[in-house]
């Protein structure tokens, strides 16, 4: 048995496809430009034109389109609990305007079509989020991030310092994950079992693992920062980076094509619905 | 000082795998399949070494052994029966034990095993094992010291202290206890040594020796380090990318000088200078792995 083995947002596929290739900065620009575009459309047309332009972006990465559907699984529950929220709390006329048993549903066109909207827009936010986690590495976003957030410095946003803890936060997950589960199973090899009785028993059995979990985790912290100081880091003033940032053609091609389609769709949405 | 003749082992087999397969991660870009075909049988009473590169597949071979990880195919069979049947067998009968046998008749210490510690006490983590198995608190009291005694460990002065206050080589000595204190029938060790100095390493050798002829226990060590588990254990398993590369006792793996050398593992120190000395014209046997028995030999060439 494997702890945790479905835990897929957030981890990179290495590859060297157009769109691993892409520049982190224009990725995360264009994420975000989609986001606030996918909560602002309300035609399907619109939907379905972003849901096709995220499968050419699946295609065009190399990443198995069933392993970026993976990602929603964690989601469904979130997913279902809008949808009937959405469903149950919106005026308008009835779907089925007759009492059954004198009961009358409380179920109207206009929370239906909220209901289907809010769940299109989530399975495409996360599709879209999915898409960039999956082909950009921990180290390539948080460089962007910093450089992005660089012109906020001004402003007393500690980009370097945010980057940073970003960098190690995403570096330690994993380690973090395997640790667990190597606990987890030498626990398991003394004969502890897990979620067993009533709460009180269930968070009593988690003490095994958590106990050494705890133990390493701040043992990781003082390695590092050990590393760190031997290693003369003092901030991000000054600090000259090994891997540049470098807008590419190949960036601007993807700018003009994604500002193509999402100003098309963008114009649909206010102007086209005839 | 090699003890090849004086263990007991029998014939029965104890531990066996059936063309056992094992992939990780499947249906995804990271899939990979760890083991592949692999067939070995561990006698009763046997000492078993599992050697090979990183990455071979060893430790997840041994995490089969007491059910941590599932066949992706094959069966791995604990005293002829199949240990992931029998377990679902036990669940349709809603048994609430249904994982006991096995976790508890195959004993298994990962690599760094204090990981695994997290009592107040010495005393205390030791005895979560055997409680685990609900036993009597006289009997758990029993098993113990009893495992603090084989680990050399002193029950007066360590008893109270934190696990966390020990020195490294002492963790490792109180993990392996609260293992042992569940009295498997197998112990399984996932690299033992690592990280141990030259003395704890000899010493915990030492130790394993003794558990395996005086209790009669059936050991299978996981290491890296050709030089001695060649001339401790009776059986010899090498794995190469998932699968068993070599089988059988070691001094008749070694006869096959060329097939060894191929993995780079390194040979067997004794058999190194018997090898290199019969190029030279001597006249002598080079299965051989231990110092004193290659030290004989050489005199009886020189004679
Ligand atoms: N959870 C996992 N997911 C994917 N691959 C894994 C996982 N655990 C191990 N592997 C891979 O399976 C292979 C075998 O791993 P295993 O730990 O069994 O090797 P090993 O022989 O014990 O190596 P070492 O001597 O370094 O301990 C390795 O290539 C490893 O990368
Ligand atoms: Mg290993």
């Amino acid at each position: 048995m494997n702890l945790l083995k479905d835990i897929t947002i957030g981890q990179y596929v290495p590859g060297e496809s157009t769109i691993h290739r892409l520049d982190p900065r224009v990725k995360i620009a264009l994420s975000a430009v989609l986001m606030v575009l996918i909560f602002v459309v309300e035609s399907y047309i619109g939907f379905a034109i972003i849901f096709g332009f995220l499968l050419l972006v699946t295609l065009l990465s190399g990443i198995q389109f069933r392993y970026v559907i993976r990602g929603l699984k964690p989601i469904l529950f979130l997913v279902l609990i809008t949808v009937v929220f959405n469903l149950f709390f919106a005026k308008g006329t009835l779907v089925v305007p007759q009492k059954i048993y004198g009961i009358s549903l409380p179920i109207t066109w206009e929370g239906l079509a909220t209901a289907v909207r809010m769940a299109i827009r989530l399975i495409l936010l996360v599709f879209s989020t999915s898409l960039l986690t999956l082909s950009t590495s921990p180290i390539q976003l948080t460089d962007a991030m910093e450089n992005l957030l660089a012109p906020f410095k001004k402003i007393g946003i500690p980009a370097h310092e945010l980057a940073m803890m970003m960098t190690i936060a995403l570096r330690f997950i994993p380690v973090l994950i395997e640790e667990t589960d190597k606990i987890f199973k030498a626990q398991r090899s003394r004969g502890a079992r897990f979620g067993r009785g009533g709460i009180i028993e269930k968070a009593k059995s988690l003490l095994p693992i958590l106990v050494p979990l705890f133990v390493h985790a701040f043992k990781h912290a003082e390695d590092l920062a050990a590393a760190m100081e031997s290693r003369c880091y003092r901030g991000g003033e000054g600090r000259t980076r090994l891997r540049q940032l470098k807008i590419t053609a190949l960036d601007g091609w993807a700018f003009l094509f994604c500002g193509i389609i999402f100003s098309f769709v963008a114009w649909w949405n206010f102007y086209g619905k005839l | 000082m090699s003890n090849n003749e004086l263990t007991n082992t029998s014939d029965t087999p104890i531990l066996r795998t059936e063309n056992l397969c094992h992939v990780y991660q499947p249906g995804t870009p990271f899939e990979f399949a760890a083991l592949n075909n692999v067939n070995i049988e561990i006698k009763k009473g046997e000492m078993a070494g599992i050697i090979g590169p990183t990455g071979s597949g060893k430790s997840t071979l041994v995490q089969h052994f007491n059910g941590l990880l599932k066949p992706t195919s094959g069966r791995v069979l604990v005293e002829n029966q199949d240990i992931n049947k029998r377990e679902k067998k036990k669940r349709d009968k809603k048994s609430k034990d249904s994982e006991k046998p096995v976790c508890f008749k195959v004993g298994l210490v990962f690599q760094f095993p204090e990981y695994q510690l997290f009592e107040e006490t010495v005393f205390e983590d030791i005895a979560f094992g055997p409680r685990n198995m609900e036993l009597s608190p006289d009997e758990v009291n029993k098993r113990v010291y009893e495992a603090m005694e084989w680990m050399k460990i002193d029950a007066e002065n360590m008893k109270d202290r934190s696990p966390f206050s020990l020195s490294g080589g002492e963790m490792r000595r109180v993990a392996l206890a609260g293992v042992l204190a569940m009295q498997p029938s197998v112990l399984v060790l996932d690299e033992p040594t690592a990280g141990l100095d030259p003395r704890g390493c000899s010493e915990l050798r030492d130790i394993l020796r003794r558990l395996h002829s005086e209790l009669n226990i059936t050991l299978i060590m996981i290491t890296h380090e050709m030089q001695e588990i060649a001339r401790m254990v009776d059986h010899l398993i090498i794995m190469n990318k998932g699968e068993v590369y070599a089988d059988g006792a070691p001094a008749e793996i070694f006869s096959n000088k060329e097939k060894i050398e191929a993995l780079e593992l390194g040979i067997p120190p004794a058999m190194e200078l018997l090898n290199r000395l019969q190029q030279k014209g001597f006249n002598l046997k080079t299965n051989i792995t231990g110092m004193e028995e290659a030290a004989d030999e050489i005199l009886k060439a020189l004679k």
